[in-house]
Order: structure tokens, then sequence, then C-alpha cells
């Protein structure tokens, strides 16, 4: 993996990890929505939220609704 | 014709005799029952309660989860004669323990069966529906059915007493302003530990129609493959839930708006802007909006399509509510002129669980005080001002200020605390703090953190200011509203 993607994937886990407060290593590739209280439909949203911020991007409807687990994000995060 | 049953039970059993075959649940997870089998479950877990010795009136704890058998040990406790205390699966212990405490429930019911009882799991055989399958239990008018807990503004938990009266005179006003039906299947991603999401199972097993059980709303593809799935024709959400679908799935729900018949909102108010673009995405879709308490379901009913020219405000009495709006007298104020909003009618509690005090503050006569300020014009509409009470609106869920700043307060760097409501777009409300702290000021994820123990998750606070002090009255009330201010005009740091 390039080295620019190693960095968006660690911002797009880091992200993650600060908006849920949780620590950065249970922020693991099958994490999913509703595996932890804090992610919830809520969190859900901040959390996308929060990267779209940082990545200046809108997701369509047809990519938001594939987004369940952390793979996911920065599947759609890393393009 | 109207569907005439006395109790809840006798509208499932009805079902279950006439349609054994027909799908009453969905659960999460996918298994699904059929009203036969429903039935069947409901007396299997009456006969393991009765067996074990349950009594009249005595208090279940239920953990309300969204598999399949949550509404058999619902009614179980009920057709044992008990009171079903159903509870939120994600409830942290020290919760659980201050209600229990509150309430000292004899059994609690969840996934791994009962607990006391018996553990058996997924493993109990089901059987068929039977003749001889009769009520265990003599069920009047005012035999208890519900305790729901709900916040209080001490901070404490305040249960809600329901009986079976007034649920069936609950499910007969929504069902008769929504039009749910026995061809009805609905999406259920609600919390079922609410009144909202539990009022919508009754609703939709009182017609005999089919419910499906969603984990939340965070999946919105999950939502609409059940849409798909069990050719949904209604759904439930509150305002932050259809903020999340849309946020998540933009205008997709309209790919639905022929199918889906009826959605109902609630437990927290909704922007003007979003009830126009809901209506606009489902423009033959029954769009109705509840106010309502856990004591006093769906007071106030308003449709988005027949009320588009008044969507500001709450909407009219629902069909066999009252509302009136009363002086801190308890006198009606005229037309226009701002009191407390107050509500009569059938569903209306009757009292609280072991706080008389806090009951006989809530009534004047038989009008239920709802704490929230309001006024009604000479069309009959009624408007919301504001709230009495300092409890705040998480998307729907009500936290109590009291409740979080004792669980912040154990923080040993935290001095003093207090928390308000402030304006958040996803949820509408979500939970800011200000603490006292000495020269070591715990970082804003510490403190969530520590708090995990204590409190759910929405309950947590998503920002903190830190103030030389807490203002209060004479007598040691916070001031909260002044935070709110000294906030805005930069007298506090953050």
């Amino acid at each position: 993996m390039a080295p620019n993607m190693i960095d968006t994937e660690m911002q797009i886990r880091k992200t993650i990890s600060e908006t849920l407060n949780v620590h950065i290593n249970d922020v693991k590739d099958d994490l999913a929505v509703g595996d932890l209280p804090e992610w919830d439909s809520l969190g859900h949203v901040r959390i996308i939220m929060a990267l779209e911020a940082h990545f200046s991007c809108e997701l369509e409807a047809a990519e938001l609704l594939q987004l369940d687990t952390v793979s996911d994000l920065v599947k759609a995060f890393s393009c | 014709m109207a569907n005439q049953h006395k109790t809840l039970l006798d509208a499932v059993r009805k079902h279950a005799d006439r349609h054994p075959e027909k799908t009453a649940i969905v659960g999460f997870n996918g298994k699904s029952q059929s009203y036969g089998e429903l039935w069947g479950s409901i007396q299997h877990f009456k006969n393991l309660l009765k067996d074990a010795g349950l009594s009249y009136q005595d208090r279940v704890l239920l953990i309300a989860g969204k598999e399949c058998y949550f509404p058999a040990q619902y009614l179980a406790v009920h057709l044992a004669g008990g009171i079903s205390v159903p509870i939120d699966p994600t409830m942290p212990e020290q919760r659980i323990h201050a209600i229990s405490a509150n309430c000292n429930p004899k059994y609690v019911l969840g996934e791994s069966g009962i607990d006391r009882v018996e553990k058996f799991g997924e493993q109990y055989h089901v059987p068929g529906c039977s003749e001889n399958a009769v009520p265990a239990a003599n069920l009047d008018n005012d035999t208890l059915a519900d305790l729901i807990y709900t916040s209080g503004t001490t901070g404490r938990p305040k249960g809600v007493l329901l009986t079976h009266k007034n649920l069936v005179a609950a499910i007969r006003n929504i069902n008769c302003f929504l039009g749910t039906k026995a061809s009805d299947v609905e999406i259920i991603a609600l919390p079922l530990s609410h009144s909202f999401g539990l009022g919508r199972l009754r609703c939709v097993l009182w017609e005999g129609g089919c419910a499906v059980m969603v984990d939340g709303f965070g999946r919105p593809k999950n939502i609409f493959s059940c849409i798909e799935k069990y050719g949904a024709t209604g759904i439930g959400m509150v305002p932050a839930a259809w903020a999340t679908l849309y946020f998540l799935s933009r205008e997709y729900i309209g790919r639905y708006a022929s199918q889906i018949r009826y959605v109902e909102i609630g437990s927290a108010p909704m922007l003007t802007h979003h009830k126009e673009l809901l209506a606009g995405l489902l423009p033959d879709t029954r769009v109705c909006m509840h106010y309502g308490l856990t004591e006093a379901s769906r007071a106030i009913f308003q449709e988005f399509h027949e009320d588009r020219g008044s969507l500001t405000a709450l909407g009219r009495a629902s069909p066999l509510a009252r509302v009136a709006i009363k002086d801190d007298r308890g006198a009606n104020v005229p037309n226009g002129q701002h009191g407390e909003i107050c509500v009569k009618g059938g569903m209306v509690t009757k009292r609280y669980w072991g706080d008389s005090v806090l009951t006989q503050k809530s009534f004047w006569g038989d009008w239920f005080r709802t704490g929230d300020i309001g006024h009604e014009d000479a069309a009959g509409l009624i408007y919301l001002f504001g709230r009495k009470t300092e409890i705040i609106n998480v998307g729907g869920r009500k936290v109590s200020p009291v409740e979080i700043e004792e669980a912040l307060r154990r923080l040993p760097e935290i001095m003093d605390a207090a928390v308000v409501g402030i304006s958040d777009p996803v949820s509408g409300e979500a939970v800011k703090a200000y603490l006292v702290t000495g020269d070591n000021k715990p970082e804003l994820r510490v403190i969530q953190q520590f708090l995990k123990k204590y409190l759910e998750s929405y309950k947590i606070p998503l920002d903190v200011s830190y103030v030389s002090s807490i203002p209060k009255t004479a007598s040691g009330k916070i001031q909260r509203h002044k935070l709110l201010r000294c906030d805005r005009d930069a007298g506090y740091e953050n």
C-alpha cells in the first residue's frame, strides 16, 4: 500500500476512534454499526460527518448505504 | 369494525385462533413467529413464571431486545398477572440496579430465559395454540400491565404505571388516527423499552398485523431491505432517526412511496423543513406525528399532508384524548395565552410507582400536567413554547441532567458540575457539561471514558466547558439557563 494510502487509512481510523471515544486498537476492520453502544445510528452519522468534513467530500446515497464496517468506511474515503 | 378486545392479550389470542399461521413477529435476526406460535410461546413463558411462583402484580424485568421472543415474554408477564418492566439491553448495570431497587422485581426475563427460574435460551418448544391455554390471571381494567421507567428531574428512576385499560385506550387512539390494519407489516426499529417503540408493537399486534423488529436506524440498507423483503407498509421513527435515515440515504425512502401506507413520528420536536421533506417524499402516505409522554401516550396528533399549513404546531388533541392549557392554579387559560399543556383520557397514567408526592404534583384533578408550556389557537391547534422541566431530549430519549451531574461528580478532579442540553444537528439536543475543577482539568475524552461505567452512551456529554463556579439559587438549585447565557456571552472558557 502506498504511504499516503496508509496515512489516509490511519486518519480514518483515528477519526472513528475519536468520534466514538474508543481506543484506536479497537477500531478493527470488521467493527460495524451496532457492535458498540457508542456506534449507534447517531454515532454512525457523526463518523460520516466527521470524515466528510475532513476529506471535504460528500458521498452519494448509493455509497452511504453500503457503509457498515470500518473496512467499508476506509474503502469509501480512501478513493 | 373497530377491534373491541378488552386487553391486548385478548386480541392476540383471537388472532391466534383465527389465523394461527399468519406471521406476527419477525425478530432482528430473521426468525419469525406466527400468531399461533406467539400465543403458544406466551403460554410457555406464563407457565414458567407461574410455576416459579410469580404472584399477581409482581414485577418482572424484561430485557427488551429485538429478538423474536421479547413480545411473547412481555405478554406472558401480563397473562400471569404480573407487571412488565421493560429495560434497554444496553442499560448500564448501575441504572438496572437503581430500577430494581425501586420496583423490587421478582424475576428477570431475557435472552437466557428466566433468571432464577430456568435457563433455556432458544431451545424451548413452542406448542401450537390450544383451547386450554386460558389466561391464568383475572385481568380487569385496573390491573397494572406495565411499569415504564423514564427520566425524572431528580435523576432517580421515575416509574410510570400503566393499566391494561391505559394500554387499550392508547392503542385505540393511535390506530384510529393512523389507520393501522391487519394487513399491515410494520418496521419497528425503535427501542422497545420506551413508550413509543413498545406502543408501536402493541398497535400492530392489536390489529393482527406483522411487526418486523430491526436493530436501530444505523444501517439504512437493512431498513430498506426489510421494507422490500417483508413488504412493509408502516414504520415508526423519532425525528433524529429520520434525520439519520435522510443523512445516510438521502431521498432513497421515496422509492417506497407507493408501498408505505403510514409513518408515525414522535418523542421529540421535528424541524418543519424535515416534516415538509418527508411529506414530499411520501406524497400518498399518512405521515403522522404525535406529541405525548409515557404518562400520556399520543395526546396530540398531526398529519403532515392534511396539516401542511400548520406544521409549526404540534397538532390537535388526538381522537380519544382531551388537551387543555392551564395556568399555575389549574385553571384553563384563554386561547392564545401560554400555559401548561395538560392531558386527560383513558391513556393517561393514574400514578407513578412508589412516589405519591410526584403523583400528586403531576395532576390537576384527572388532568395530567406534562410540564410543557404551550398555547392553543382558536382553531384548536396546539403549539409548543418550551419546557418547564430541565429534561434534555437526545433524539427522543429523555435525559435527566441530575443523573449525569451525579456521575460527573464521581470523578475526583471534578469539584462541581452542571449539565444542560445544547442544540445538535443530528439528535436535536445533546448534552453539554460545565465543570468546576482545580488546576487539573480532565480532558473531554477522559471524562467520556469514565462516564461509560455509569451512563448510557447517549447521556455522555459531547462538549464541556470549565467554569469557576456553577450559578445556583440561595437554596442551592442550579440555574442552568444562566450557564447557557454566560456561554453565549463568552463569560466562560471552553
